[in-house]
């Protein structure tokens, strides 16, 4: 059951890289290239702190949809 | 789940293993009647004899040749990934990725010269000449000028990793300030590790019992063996 993210078109709106949001949220440059490829599930604290600096609730960056097939 | 369902699960996986062992243990048994039967051979001695007068010509050339497969193409590597770095913007994610792939081939080859290096020097011991010996040395140094080139740039493309290479404590300077995705990398990585360790361990067993080796290189082998399954078990207790 895949976790779909919205991560990267957040980060867009935002206008930073993934190195300068990597700051924001105290993580490095590859786990947040990694979360935007679907590669690495990050835990509930680093969901959190993503969500706050986005400025939108983690549901809004983090969905949980069950694979249907 | 159920009693029940643990107890099919487990006669259904046993089945498999008694199959394997009893193949294990024919292949075995074919194995040592037939190096009983070569044992004394004139040919398994005309073998035996080459492949030492081979050992003894390939050895000296080991440590050249090591330089030149794995530390030649590394630094070759280092420069170009340092080449793209220059270059990048600092904002571009694909140059960072393929840098990124770059140095981690760059270190890989690194760490296998340095085990391959030791080896042949250790072959070597007294019949050792004084440029050979120079050769190591210089093999050793270039390995150490590599992996710090390797994690100085990769700081400086991640400024928030700590830790000089030439720092005894690196290790763990370099580990702590992993975030987590890389904290659980390292963890993936290191069960592999063990797991393979593990086998290797008992395949290399099976090997030197075989070949009768003799008790030290058996002893060695399973202190391998128990060190790292005492060390994994300790952690996982904690």
């Amino acid at each position: 059951m895949p976790l779909y993210n919205r991560l990267k078109e957040h980060r867009a709106r935002l206008g930073v890289n993934q190195r300068q949001m990597g700051a924001l949220v105290d993580v490095s440059r590859q786990t947040i290239s990694q979360i935007e490829r679907g590669d690495y599930s990050p835990s509930v604290t680093l969901a959190l702190k993503l969500a706050k600096v986005c400025g939108v609730t983690v549901e809004e960056i983090f969905t949980y949809e069950e694979d249907t097939k | 789940m159920n009693h029940k369902e643990l107890k099919k699960e487990n006669r259904k996986a046993l089945k498999i293993l008694i199959i394997v062992m009893i193949l294990s243990g024919l292949g075995g048994g074919i194995l040592g009647t037939a190096l009983s039967l070569l044992e004394g051979s004139t040919f398994v001695e005309h073998l035996q004899t080459m492949a030492k007068q081979m050992f003894q010509v390939m050895i000296p050339w080991g440590i050249p040749v090591t330089m030149l497969a794995f530390q030649l193409p590394a630094i070759v590597l280092l420069g170009n990934a340092r080449k793209k770095y220059k270059n990048w913007d600092g904002e571009e994610e694909k140059t960072a990725e393929i840098i990124d792939k770059i140095l981690n081939t760059v270190l890989f080859l690194c760490n296998l010269s340095v085990p391959l290096c030791i080896f042949f020097m250790s072959c070597m011991r007294k019949r050792m000449t004084v440029i050979e010996f120079i050769e190591f040395l210089i093999s050793v140094f270039i390995a150490m000028g590599i992996q710090q080139k390797s994690v100085d740039l990769i700081r400086l493309m991640n400024p928030e990793k700590k830790g000089s290479v030439y720092d005894f404590q690196f290790q763990r300077k370099w580990f702590e300030s992993c975030d987590e995705a890389e904290q659980k990398k390292v963890g993936e990585a290191s069960y592999k590790s063990y797991k393979i360790t593990q086998m290797s361990c008992m395949i290399l067993w099976l090997i030197l019992y075989i070949l009768d080796a003799g008790v030290l290189p058996i002893f060695v082998v399973l202190l391998i063996l128990v060190i790292s399954s005492v060390s994994y078990m300790i952690e996982a207790m904690k």
